[in-house]
């Protein structure tokens, strides 16, 4: 069976041999087969081998299919097959599919009972641990009435198993063995629950051999007691219970059952954790109690009492638990019956031969209890021997000696289990102790293989069965250590490691244990990881940081605070949605103290911008300062400046920023503090002044009175400003104010209507006269468009002209915008240039500016007026004609008394 | 524990249900057929202000909410994978009923035993404790083979010493 061509399941994946095939569907591929098989005379082997392989490539539920069609033709068509293909069906094991390796144990289960049918006992039929793991599979490997003391070695020997769970079932199994073997004594019958797992002919079986079911019970009892004893497994637990119960059911086995407590409670693996002690000493304690309920251990009083206390059992509970002397009287009168019956049971026992030594009736007749079973009658056992060997030489000498010897072998660390149990005794030096401390010594060396009981008992005992008692003995002896040492998980207590019994610990030894039959399980990291789903992600980052925010003040003590804003900050910018809520949130609750974070937030976020400049997009930088602004806006009191802070410190100002500070502007109760934050906004941040002005000029023409107020003095703080510090605002205000017309957001909401959008009457009126006290601060507002409206402004034209005289006059002879507007004029215009010519003649001269290089002189004090007339008027005659010039269509009073002031002939 | 998906039940283990009276040696004390709207009403009428302040009726305004009356452990038939005990006392208690009882499946059963003090604060920290514990042990891929494990790694964290055992039904 060692050149199967089946691919093992972890090499299926690459296979190819019948990927085609594989493509066909279930049925055909069965159909094809059929007729393949009926053409090819495909052997049963070649087409087990044929529908492994397909298994091994298919990934769907039809696996399952296929392997049941193995299934049939291994168990049921041709079991001798069984033995060949059984590894392969094993393999699938580590199939991903939970069906599948279901259908494995279910599959291993038919083969136990089809092998054990077949081979009873064949040296190479082992048994895959994977069956001990079910009751019922253990049954069909054993139970077979006439096997099952045949095979009871070989499934004690599962008790190596590395698995925790097929030694527990083992020693279930032992345990139902036991109560099968053995008969019980009157009133102590097998538990239901074992006759019901028992195969069907079991039980039956039992009841109707009593005798030969009686005589080979002992040896084969004793070696499974000796067994489960050994192998303290689990923290002693699952032995514990069973052990206890089988003292009750099966008193013969009470002396066994309490030296195995014995042995536990004296040898408990140094590597045990402090609560992993008193755990298993609480349940050696719970155990022991119930044994001593038992009328059974009247006998065995004064060992479990000692070992009671040793547990530190009061006395009192002591008292409680212990049989009512009464019964206890009266048992050895009931139990004399039944112990006769059983002798007499026993003696005719030896006619019928069962092919056993006769070693083994002796041991049966001197073992079945007498009718008040005692220590003394009992056979000494090891310990007992050992015990006795020592407590002669327990001398104060000797044991100061001991313990000075031990002391170079001390461990580095206290274990635990010495913590417990080291009481101060009160009978210390009493005889009772001495005895005491020298079964508790024989119990240790017996367990180490030492001792006078040993060598004693390896020459003594009678052998039986396969193993030999011996042998067996030994086995198991030797290793108790070991077993709790295997069932302890791999953490790094390490107290035991320098302990008297090194090899206890090796590594090696466990591994050895373990054997074959312990299933290698490969470490692929793909089986234990999976991705967290997006949720699952989402929850955890939200998770994390909200521990981080709730850090604040425990890392604000430890001096770690900017690393926990830039942590948060990191984090929110890289993980986005879900956390920015919660840090926004957690930001707003108390922004004085966590302006730090906003801030380095929001750098971050400007960063990441950056990071990606050009194509990188503002939004989530924009959403950040949003978020705070709009956070800030909504908080009832803000006189500490925070608003402007951010606004100010803020890397950039976007638009939708921009609007939210209009808002704050456009509130009454913080207009103040919004103006001011606007006009720091102007001046210190130049590269996107426009934007700030624009939203400044828009509130200038707001409805509300007091914001009208505000703005325009703040536009006038503005324009008052060096040039340097605002270079462009003429120009800005020019093409904002005449260029594009109202805001149109304010004048929409004045007037309701779009025609509101142009310049309308009223409008006009109310900006004009604010307007007009502008001129003279920025020049640039008098472009061409000024006077196009100036006509349409409502109320006497002399009162306009007044008006208009006045700014002018303040702008003086030398600007340039003043020219302009002379030069470009507009139809309609012609009593705005008169006026303005009229009031830039008027009595009271600016400085007069140099010379130009050629031209005219022009009269003294008039010259820049000059200037620019004959400038205009040169330009309007060269080209076209005279009569196409608008100053000359003008009325001609007008013109003739433009060219008076111009020529400096006041009346000519 | 049922808010965090746990099926769960829980138990008496004493032979009656005792309550905090006027006294430590006053307890009220009532058998386990006696629902838990009996009680409430019975100690409103003794003396609602002093059950109010210590938190009894509230408590056992919670409890009827839950189930009509108190279980006690020992006259439970049901099987469970994991029961968790408060005191040593009752430990011991769980422990021996187990133990007592014939065994029919052998399906192994953890008890676990976390002291806790009897009051609403340490009730309150143990209860999450205990979850915690509860979903460790959920999430454990060999629960047989990694309780041992984990209930140390719990012993370090949450500095109290843990009891444990298996038994089987």
């Amino acid at each position: 069976s060692g050149s199967r061509p089946v691919p093992a399941p972890g090499a299926m994946a690459s296979g190819t041999g019948d990927g085609g095939n594989a493509r066909l569907s279930i049925a055909s591929q069965f159909f094809t087969q059929e007729e393949g098989s009926g053409t090819d005379s495909m052997t049963t082997s070649e087409r087990v081998v044929d529908l492994l392989n397909q298994a091994a490539l298919i990934s769907n539920d039809s696996k399952i299919t296929i392997l049941k069609q193995v299934q049939e033709l291994i168990i049921n068509k041709d079991p001798t097959l069984l033995d060949n293909f059984l590894d392969e069906i094993i393999a699938f094991q580590a199939d991903k599919s939970i069906e599948v390796r279901k259908f494995v144990i279910g599959f291993i289960e038919e083969a136990v009972r089809t092998a054990w049918l077949l081979h009873p006992g064949a040296p190479g039929c082992n048994l895959p641990s994977h069956c001990v793991d079910s009751s019922a599979a253990c049954w069909a490997a054993g139970a077979s009435p006439d096997r099952l003391p045949l095979r009871l070695q070989e499934i004690i020997a599962f008790q190596a198993d590395k698995s925790i769970e097929v030694r527990k079932f083992v020693i279930g199994f032992i345990e139902e063995a036991c109560w099968l073997l053995h008969p019980g004594a009157p009133g102590c019958n097998l538990p239901s629950h074992c006759v019901d797992s028992l195969p069907t002919g079991c039980s039956s079986w039992e009841r109707s051999h009593p005798t030969p079911c009686a005589r080979l019970s002992p040896a084969k009892g004793k070696g499974s007691m000796e067994a489960s004893c050994a192998v303290p497994g689990l923290l002693a637990s699952p032995p514990g219970g069973p052990r206890a119960s089988l003292a009750r059911q099966r008193p013969m086995f009470m002396a066994e059952v309490i030296q195995a407590y014995e042995t536990l409670h004296a040898n408990l693996p140094p590597t045990l954790a402090k609560s992993q002690v008193s755990s298993v000493r609480k349940n050696l304690k719970l155990h022991l109690l119930s044994v001593l309920k038992h009328p059974s251990s009247f006998e065995f009083q004064a060992q479990i009492t000692t070992l009671l206390v040793d547990l530190g059992t009061q006395q009192a509970e002591i008292a409680r638990s212990m049989p009512n002397l009464k019964e206890a009287r009266k048992r050895p009168r009931d139990d004399t019956d039944p112990s006769l019956k059983k002798m007499k049971i026993g003696l005719p026992g030896t006619e019928p031969s069962l092919g056993e030594d006769d070693e083994d009736k002796d041991l049966e007749q001197t073992a079945v209890p007498p009718p008040k079973p005692s220590v003394q009658t009992s056979p000494l056992s090891d310990t007992d021997i050992t015990a006795e060997f020592l407590q002669p030489l327990l001398t104060p000498d000797n044991v100061a000696n001991l313990v000075l010897i031990s002391m170079v072998y001390l461990p580095d660390t206290m274990p635990a289990s010495f913590q417990a149990t080291y009481t101060p005794v009160e009978s210390a030096g009493t005889e009772a102790q001495i005895k005491h401390l020298s079964r508790l010594m024989a119990t240790q060396m017996t367990a180490a293989g030492l001792g006078p009981g040993m060598s004693a008992e390896g020459a003594e005992r009678p052998l039986y069965g396969a193993g030999g008692r011996g042998r067996t003995s030994r086995r198991w002896d030797s290793v108790p250590p070991p077993m709790p040492v295997d069932s302890l998980p791999p953490q790094p207590w390490g107290a035991g490691r320098g302990c008297v019994q090194p090899r206890v610990l090796l590594p090696s030894m466990l591994l050895e244990l373990a054997g074959a039959g312990g299933r290698k399980k490969v470490f692929r990291l793909s089986d234990v990881i999976k991705p967290l789903t997006e949720q699952q992600g989402d929850k955890l980052k939200l998770a994390a940081v909200k521990r981080i925010l709730c850090s604040e003040r425990a890392v604000a003590c430890s001096g770690a605070a900017q690393a926990r804003v830039k942590i948060l900050a990191s984090l929110v910018t890289q993980f986005g949605v879900p956390l920015k809520s919660e840090v926004m949130a957690f930001i707003l609750d108390d922004v004085r103290n966590r302006l730090d974070l906003a801030f380095a937030w929001l750098f971050h976020e400007y960063n990441a911008y950056l990071s990606k400049y050009p194509s990188g997009s503002l939004e989530r930088y924009d959403e950040c300062l949003l978020g705070l602004l709009s956070g800030l806006q909504e908080k009832p009191d803000q006189k500490d400046g925070i608003f402007t802070k951010l606004v100010l410190e803020a890397p950039l100002i976007t638009e939708s920023a921009l609007e939210v500070i209009r808002k704050y502007c456009e509130d009454e109760s913080r207009t103040a503090l919004g103006m001011s934050t606007l006009q720091d906004l102007i001046f210190k941040r130049p590269s996107r002044q426009f934007q700030d002005l624009h939203v400044l000029l828009d509130l200038s023409s707001h409805e509300k009175d007091k914001l009208f107020a505000d703005t325009r003095g703040t536009v006038r703080r503005v324009i008052e400003q060096p040039v340097s510090k605002a270079p462009r605002l003429g120009t800005e205000f020019q093409a904002r104010l005449w260029g594009q017309g109202p805001s149109s957001c304010c004048l929409y909401s004045a007037w309701g209507s779009l025609a509101a959008l142009r310049w309308g009457e009223v409008p006009v009126g109310s900006n004009f006269t604010w307007l007009l006290q502008l001129v003279p601060l920025a020049h640039g507002i008098l472009d061409p468009p000024y006077p196009s409206f100036v006509p349409r402004v409502p109320g006497p034209s002399i009162t306009k002209l007044v008006v208009v005289a006045v700014p002018i006059r303040g702008m003086g002879m030398n600007s340039p915008e003043l020219l302009l507007l002379v030069e470009n004029w507009h139809k309609g215009a012609e009593t705005l240039v008169t006026r303005c010519l009229h009031s830039l003649t008027d009595p009271h001269p600016a400085p007069r500016p140099p010379a130009p290089p050629n031209g005219p002189c022009p009269p003294e004090g008039r010259w820049p007026a000059w200037a620019s007339v004959s400038r205009s008027i040169s330009a309007e005659l060269s080209p076209q004609p005279l009569a196409s010039s608008p100053i000359i269509k003008l009325n001609p009073i007008v013109v003739k008394e433009v060219f008076n002031r111009l020529l400096g002939t006041q009346h000519g | 524990f049922s808010k965090r998906g746990f099926i769960v039940r829980s138990f008496g283990t004493g032979t009656h249900v005792k309550l905090p009276g006027p006294a430590p040696d006053k307890p009220n004390v009532y058998d386990f057929k006696t629902t838990y709207d009996q009680m409430y009403n019975d100690l409103l009428r003794k003396d609602k202000e002093l059950y109010t302040q210590n938190g009894i009726l509230h408590m056992l305004d919670r409890n009827k909410r839950i189930k009509p009356r108190p279980e006690r452990f020992q006259n439970c038939k049901d099987v469970f994978d994991l029961i968790l005990t408060c005191e040593e006392r009752v430990y011991d208690q769980v422990v021996e009923d187990l133990n007592s009882r014939e065994q029919e499946t052998c399906q192994p059963v953890h008890v676990i035993n976390v002291d806790i003090q009897d009051n609403h604060e340490e009730a309150t920290l143990g209860a999450f404790l205990i979850c915690e514990l509860c979903q460790c042990i959920q999430h454990t891929e060999d629960m047989e083979n990694e309780i041992d494990e984990l209930l140390q790694e719990f012993e370090e964290k949450s500095g109290r010493t843990f009891l444990h055992t298996v038994c089987f039904y």
